[in-house]
């Protein structure tokens, strides 16, 4: 039997089958696509990055705190000059995202990217967003989207429930809060603290940051911060100070008086009405 | 491989873990720390109070419990197990006076409380009880005691213990700071509480709650300025040893 015209051996014949309603096959070729993140600039930040010469901030060293704990050591330790908003990064339309420049309370599920007015090369991703799996590669992609980071130094700070932790020491046996470290090839130096040790593994955005550096040879440290209350305290943030002494921050740092206020103030912003424990 | 192994309560992991009353010891950790002192004629509990909003009703978060008249007990962990723990070892004392004419011993109370305690820990469908108690007081014959049960049911005679949040830190100092003449003085056994209590709590008399019981006395709360009194006392004594060193350093 001679074959129809316009078709050659092989060819994908799709036979329409009556069974099979053709809307529905339209609705299953619409599917939302995956969200991916958003970095929104700033007024100022964007004529900068229009005036550079390779349409990128310069930057000497970027840090990126994740989650309350990481936040709130950055925002006591480091941020506690004037600083300005460079620009966000968004990650979903859900309710309780923000979305906009004006929400800055250090309790608002917010990500912002920072700068020191008196360390201007410098800068800050304060990271209080619970980025969910299948954003964390665009939303790695869209931090270092217009960041120079040629010759930067990465740091990047997170925390875990030590209940995650697995050691051949019992953990009675351990002080808690402690840190642990992973670096880059390119940071040459060590940790200020041990290494994660096997078989812990670093996870979700910080494993994210951290791989984008090490493959584009970027000198990077992590730091996690291993705690046992779920709520942030003052003895998880301060785990957090040896980091001071190390690259990128011993460059960075200026003493704050009021810290240890300031801690208390951000702990109690955050405190939620726990009853469950006595 | 844990993970098989902790959902059911009845059910051992190969190297004879019960990890349901593992994670409910984790669960007394989350509490505030108590400690309790046994004296020759006093019995203290200490507990770091916790901060309470500021429309609760402070009266409501307490700590420290009277189970009969010449028992009291402090806890750490899950407040609503404490709760119906309390409840029945208070109807406990009760029958038991009924029943028997006489009121509970410390050790009948406490093994009473241990053996409900172990019961969770061997019942399917049931979770251990989340919290650790100090249970301090005078027998009939009076003898003062201090017992401590956990989530496994265990329980056992202390001279001094402290259960909680950095438990560990003020066992060790109450074992460096425990000896029998404080044990002998009254004012010294409490002191000896809340200077333990202070090694892990912000100092200031709004932190801390004390209670005592001498024999043959009901318990007694301590007011603020008993506390502040107290404290300002240790921290004299603090000052004073400082100056000692410093002197002796300089000879």
């Amino acid at each position: 039997m001679a074959a129809p015209l316009g078709c050659g051996y092989g060819d994908l014949v799709l036979a329409s089958s009556r069974a099979v309603d053709d809307e529905e096959e339209e609705e299953e070729g619409s599917q939302t696509p995956s969200p991916s993140a958003v970095l929104r600039w700033s007024a100022q930040a964007k004529q900068e990055i229009s005036e550079s010469p390779n349409d990128c901030i310069e930057c000497s060293a970027l840090i990126v705190a994740i989650g309350p704990v990481a936040t709130g050591f950055i925002h006591t330790y480091l941020l506690h000059q004037e600083t300005e908003i460079l620009g966000m990064i968004g990650s979903g339309l859900s309710e309780d995202t923000c979305n906009t420049f004006e929400q800055t309370s250090p309790a608002d599920a917010t990500c912002f990217l920072h700068r020191l007015k008196s360390a201007p090369s410098v800068i800050f991703c304060q990271c209080n967003v619970d980025v969910p799996p299948e954003m964390m590669f665009s939303w790695t992609q869209q931090l270092f989207s217009c960041i120079n980071i040629r010759n930067t130094y990465v740091g990047i700070l997170a925390s875990a429930p030590v209940s995650e932790y697995r050691s051949s020491i019992s953990l009675s046996d351990v002080t808690v809060p402690f840190l642990r470290g992973l670096k880059t090839n390119q940071f040459h130096g060590k940790p200020v603290c041990p290494y994660l040790e096997q078989p812990n593994t670093a996870k979700g955005l910080p494993a994210s940051v951290l791989t984008h550096c090490q493959v584009y040879r970027v000198p990077a440290v992590l730091y996690m911060c291993y705690s046992d209350s779920i709520y942030v305290e003052i003895p998880a943030i301060k785990a957090f100070l040896p980091v001071l002494k190390g690259t990128p921050f011993r460059d960075i740092v200026q003493e704050n008086p009021n810290a240890d206020i300031s801690l208390r103030k951000l702990v109690e912003l955050r405190a939620r009405q726990n009853n469950l424990y006595t | 491989m844990s993970s098989r192994y902790d959902r059911a309560i009845t059910v051992f992991s190969p190297d004879g873990h019960l990890f349901q009353v593992e994670y409910a010891q984790e669960a007394v950790k989350k509490g505030s720390t108590a400690v309790g002192v046994r004296g020759k004629d006093i019995v203290v509990l200490g507990v770091e109070k916790k901060a309470i909003a500021k429309l609760q009703d402070e009266r409501t978060v307490r700590k420290i419990c009277l189970l009969d008249d010449h028992v009291a007990m402090a806890f750490a962990g899950l407040t609503a197990d404490a709760r119906i723990l309390i409840n029945r070892a208070r109807v406990e004392c009760q029958s038991h006076r009924l029943t028997v004419e006489d009121p509970v011993t410390l050790e009948y109370i406490t093994r009473y409380i241990a053996t409900l305690k172990q019961r969770y820990t061997q019942s399917n469908g049931r979770r251990p009880f989340g919290i650790s108690c100090l249970i301090v007081g005078f027998d009939y014959d009076g003898t003062p005691h201090l017992y401590q049960t956990d989530p496994s049911g265990t329980h056992h005679e202390w001279k001094a213990n402290a259960t909680g949040r950095s438990a560990k830190t003020v066992r060790e100092y109450l074992e460096k700071h425990y000896t029998d003449e404080v044990a002998d003085s009254d004012a010294e056994s409490i002191k000896l509480a809340l200077k333990a209590l202070l090694e892990v709590v912000q100092s200031g008399s709004k932190n801390v709650e004390l209670a005592v019981m001498r024999r043959d006395e009901p318990l007694k709360m301590l007011s603020v300025d008993e506390i502040e009194k107290i404290m300002a006392e240790v921290e004299k004594e603090k000052e004073e040893e400082a100056e000692k060193k410093k002197k002796t350093k300089t000879s």
